[in-house]
């Protein structure tokens, strides 16, 4: 099954791609999936301290086209979300979006894991993880 | 990919150049590659199974 053109797409021109620097205090990193298993993503979201928005977003993903594509597509997503409305981005409106077959499905699950991870992360960082549960 | 004895320089060269493209690409979106830059040794990161 070919891919769609909306993923192609995102292959061809990834958004945000790249990585905030480290130490920022304002940034939370989710880094999910594993080389063997051939995806690795990793999400980064920047919250402004005062609005407690994501203001800005990056990513790096090895893995398939699929998988690009749905960690471009999230970054675009999460982009002006509160970290609540981030929690609730579920991978079946990834996988529709891109119109991913059911194969590639688990990609979509795995960026839904990696803003899920990243939002996490951001919140252990400033001592609020209990929030979330 | 093969290569045989109809296969022109002109197209040896044209494979490398669109494979070392496709694979700067590839590496620039790579969080891996990344890491390795960085010194980071792979082996000894625990990655979660999906």
């Amino acid at each position: 099954m070919a891919y769609s053109d909306k993923v192609v797409e995102h292959y061809e021109n990834p958004r945000n791609v790249g990585s905030f620097e480290k130490g920022d205090e304002d940034v939370g990193t989710g880094m999910v999936g594993a080389p063997a298993c051939g995806d690795v993503m990793k999400l980064q979201i920047k919250v402004n301290p005062v609005t407690g928005l994501i203001e800005d977003a990056r990513f790096k993903t090895y893995g398939c086209g699929s998988a690009i594509a749905s960690s471009s597509l999230v970054t675009e997503w999460v982009k002006g979300k509160s970290l609540d409305e981030a929690m609730t981005i579920k991978n079946t409106q990834i996988a529709e979006e891109l119109a991913l077959p059911p194969v590639k499905i688990h990609c979509s699950i795995l960026a839904e894991d990696a803003i899920k991870a990243a939002v996490l992360d951001y919140k252990t960082k400033h001592g609020s993880a209990a929030e979330s549960h | 990919m093969t290569i045989g004895r109809f296969t022109t320089a002109e197209e040896i060269d044209y494979a490398v150049s669109t494979l070392q493209d496709r694979v700067g690409k590839l590496r620039e979106l790579s969080p891996l590659w990344e890491m390795f830059k960085d010194g980071v040794d792979l082996s000894t990161i625990q990655w979660s199974a999906h």
